[in-house]
């Protein structure tokens, strides 16, 4: 535990600087004084109008870096280095510029926002997706959930037909929207409950149709999990990525998560399958918990634990699949600044090192610290 | 760029025989192909560009701008040729509103044209009026206002838009028939129609059989960017990303594995502490960001350290000595295999130091030692060949994981490759080189993971006998 406390406190000071971005490096003070009021420009946008109107204020308090990433400094272009001393009075580029004057420091805190928002919003994406596999999957294996062979019958065909009709006649009826999934759910309930009518006499007449059977939930998605690992991740997500014009940074993030949700449903699942053999699950159970409390309420919160460590992990997959992917120039929208597009920079003019560096040393860190998470449990 | 994911490695093996198990493991084969067709499928009908245009570029195909005539008919017969005018998939699912043979009408945006129309109107037989009219009036050459009004019309489905335009034209008399189908649509419009669902069966003749009849003969299309067979390309690019990659792998086993037993054997040295600790940084420094600052220091003479050469695998003169072939080959890749090898390296070698670590514990290492055995007989010739089981089922997973991680590298070290041509096809939008690209990363994905399964299931006779559930 010791050795991967300082991972902790490293991507808390990465989230917090990419909470504050607009604080730390923006052209707009913080708080600007005039005569009739006091604005916060770098903050709210109407706020930001008005002072642009009013011009100079009376007083002012300025970000610590009073550049924001994608402004170019006309005054100082051309790579400068870090540390120079500004012509004139101006402000210094802490950690130099780029070939157009924009600040290598301000970049860097932008990209630590593009790279939480990829890091957090993957994982949650991949959460969403892989939880409820993985947890159903470990915890009831293949016989755990059982159903009569009518009603999983009537289940399914209706379920597959009322979504069918959805798509085939609702969509072009009433367009995508709040009104369409509204429709959507009535009719997969009128499917189900018609092929539940139209079955109903002939449960009668067959025996075998009425005897539980287990539902192969585990097969099924230890399938998808197979399935899953043949689709070429990196290359993929290449491909996807060109097809979009000016594709927007959730596309970016839709894809790298729902790519990874593999390694955590498959470490849910294992976990699950462990717990469910426990003494203290069976003892609920004759205590009378209901199956799905069992699971959600007592067995679930032990499994947390290895999921959050993989977890961890996967965040740093996502930021290095991100950093890749805008140092090839693809799938980033190519205004924003991030670590991977500064990289990229670095490679039209060798000789200016800080563009290589420190984002590099960025991305480094935060893969450690994400990995050593893992190691240190 | 190696991303293997520890945790991507095929899923456990089941206590079946070999031979079950194997049968198994083939049947996932056909379905994942499948699927990975589909996918591929599915990708090249969304792509934004027209197909049949864009062929048209490539076969040098140029009717005149002005010709709508011939160009349509030269773009009909072109279609049809390429089999874009047949239904894209053996069933489609739509309603009573649109017919069987919407596929039927290739360029998209009239497509989509006629298919919002229909959904707006329901009525079918009144829609195709109206857009008989519509390109019948494109093609009225006397009257340069009406066709340019009926050209505007074909890319618009918004009733509000379609009736500005045509109040633009009411005064013409040779808008009569379209003026009068426009009222008849709008007029006997019923989207009652919309609510019956349709199933159409096309059978066999459609586009994605034709497609995949294709890929079982080795036929990968045609690339948009210079009118050469894909499959030639990528036979061309294959090479070098062959020989970079087999090199690395070559490398990191030969290195790896004594790093990774010794690792073992000396716990809890300083030896040991350090390893570990370097192949975890290593493990985790990015190799292209490595790799840039390797490219950017060592192959550009920015720091007055230009040792390397900065592109290409190097060029052996004719009937150059083999020493001197070496020398220039390993010039040009001593730095991308280095940065392709090192993250994979550090994972084998952790990998296998805690594979020895728990065999090293096993009673049958004691009893080794108690036979006489000296520590580097009982390491090599007992504890290696039981901690390297693993090693087989990850070399599955390394073979694609290289591949697409050379994307980078050889992107870097401007080598061509597969991974370089996956990225300049990317960019310049080829679509079929990408997506062909996507299909064999996928398979070489596949095929890797099975044989690993099968060759573990194949060495571990404790699999084949199903008598242990193996990591």
């Amino acid at each position: 535990m010791r050795r991967g406390r300082w991972a902790y406190y490293f991507l808390g000071w990465l989230a917090a600087i990419a909470l504050l971005a607009d604080l730390l490096a923006n052209d707009r003070p913080i708080v600007a004084g005039y005569a009739d009021g006091v604005y916060f420009p770098a903050i709210s946008s109407n706020d930001r109008v008005q002072v642009e109107a009013a011009g100079t204020p009376d007083w002012a308090i300025w970000p610590p870096i009073p550049f924001r990433a994608s402004t170019t400094d006309l005054s100082q272009p051309g790579y400068r280095p870090p540390f120079a001393s500004p012509p004139g009075g101006e402000p210094a580029h802490l950690l130099g510029t780029d070939r157009l004057g924009r600040d290598t420091l301000a970049g860097l805190i932008n990209g630590t926002r593009v790279a939480v928002c990829v890091g957090v919003g993957s994982l949650l994406i991949s959460l969403i997706v892989g939880l409820p596999l993985g947890a159903v999957a470990g915890f009831f294996g293949n016989g755990g959930l059982q159903l009569r062979l009518a009603n999983l019958l009537a289940c399914g065909l209706g379920a597959t037909l009322g979504l069918l009709y959805a798509l085939a006649s609702l969509l072009p009826l009433v367009g995508f929207g709040p009104l369409f999934c509204l429709m959507v759910v009535l009719s997969v309930g009128i499917g189900v409950s018609l092929c539940y009518l139209v079955l109903w006499p002939l449960r009668k007449h067959f025996g075998w149709w009425q005897q539980p059977i287990g539902l192969p939930i585990d097969w099924f998605v230890l399938l998808l999990l197979e399935l899953a690992v043949s689709i070429p991740g990196l290359v993929l997500l290449i491909a996807v990525l060109s097809f979009v014009d000016r594709p927007p940074l959730y596309l970016l993030v839709l894809v790298i998560g729902l790519l990874g949700w593999t390694p955590i449903a498959r470490f849910l699942r294992a976990e699950l399958l462990r717990i469910r053999e426990l003494p203290y699950i069976a003892a609920a159970r004759m205590g009378g918990v209901g199956e799905l409390r069992l699971l959600i309420r007592h067995a679930l919160p032990n499994a947390l634990g290895p999921v959050a460590v993989v977890a961890s992990f996967m965040v740093g997959t996502s930021i290095l699949a991100e950093a890749m992917l805008s140092f090839l120039g693809i799938g980033v929208p190519s205004d924003q600044v991030t670590w991977g597009s500064l990289l990229q920079q670095s490679r039209l003019r060798p000789d200016a090192w800080w563009l290589a560096v420190f984002p590099g040393l960025l991305l480094t860190m935060t893969v450690l610290a994400c990995n050593s998470i893992r190691q240190s449990r | 760029m190696l991303v293997i994911n520890p945790i991507t490695l095929p899923l456990p093996l089941q206590n079946k025989p070999l031979l079950t198990y194997a049968l198994r493991k083939l049947l996932y084969l056909p379905f994942s192909l499948l699927l990975l067709s589909l996918v591929c499928f599915v990708l090249f009908r969304a792509m934004p560009s027209d197909p049949v245009s864009d062929r048209m570029s490539i076969e040098g195909i140029r009717p005149g701008v002005n010709d709508h005539v011939s160009y349509e008919r030269t773009y009909r017969r072109l279609a049809a040729r390429l089999g874009y005018d047949l239904p894209p998939f053996y069933v489609a699912l739509g309603n009573a509103a649109l017919p069987d043979t919407l596929h039927r009408i290739v360029p998209r945006s009239r497509r989509e044209l006629v298919r919002n129309l229909a959904f707006r109107y329901g009525n079918w037989p009144r829609v195709q009026a109206y857009y008989r009219e519509v390109l019948r009036a494109s093609t009225a050459y006397q009257d340069e206002a009406l066709v340019a009004s009926a050209r505007r019309l074909m890319l618009r489905s918004d009733p509000v838009r379609i009736n500005r335009e045509l109040n633009r034209i009411r005064e013409l008399p040779a808008a009569a028939a379209l003026l009068t189908a426009h009222r008849q649509m709008v007029g006997e419009a019923n989207r009652s129609s919309l609510l019956f669902p349709r199933l159409t069966w096309h059978g066999t003749d459609n586009q994605y059989h034709r497609y995949l009849t294709g890929l079982l003969r080795g036929d990968l299309g045609v690339s948009y960017a210079d009118g050469r067979p894909v499959a030639g390309k990528i036979a061309a690019a294959l090479p070098g990303t062959a020989m970079l990659n087999g090199i690395t792998l070559l490398l990191v086993y030969l290195l790896a594995v004594p790093l990774g037993l010794y690792m073992a054997y000396y716990r809890d040295t300083t030896f040991d502490r350090w390893s570990t600790l370097l192949t975890f940084l290593a493990f985790g420094l990015p190799a292209f960001w490595v790799a840039t600052l390797l490219a950017n220091f060592f192959t550009t003479p920015a720091f007055g350290m230009d040792w390397f050469p900065s592109m290409g695998y190097g060029r052996v003169p004719e009937g150059a000595s083999w020493w001197t072939a070496m020398r220039i080959r390993a010039a040009h890749l001593f730095l991308p295999v280095v940065c392709l090898a090192y993250p994979s390296f550090a994972y084998v070698s952790r990998h296998l130091r805690s594979a020895a670590l728990q065999e090293l514990d096993k009673p049958y290492v004691r009893t080794a030692y108690m036979k006489g055995l000296t520590g580097g007989q009982v390491l090599w010739r007992h504890v290696f060949r039981n901690a390297s089981f693993p090693l087989i089922t990850m070399l599955g997973g390394l073979l694609p994981a290289l591949l697409a991680g050379s994307v980078l590298i050889e992107q870097i070290f401007n080598l061509p490759g597969m991974g370089d041509l996956l990225y300049r096809s990317a960019t310049a939008r080829d679509w079929p080189v990408v997506i062909s690209l996507v299909l064999i990363n996928g398979l070489l994905t596949v095929v890797g993971l099975l044989l690993a399964d099968i060759g573990y299931a194949l060495l571990d006779p404790r699999v084949r006998l199903g008598k242990l559930p193996p990591r």
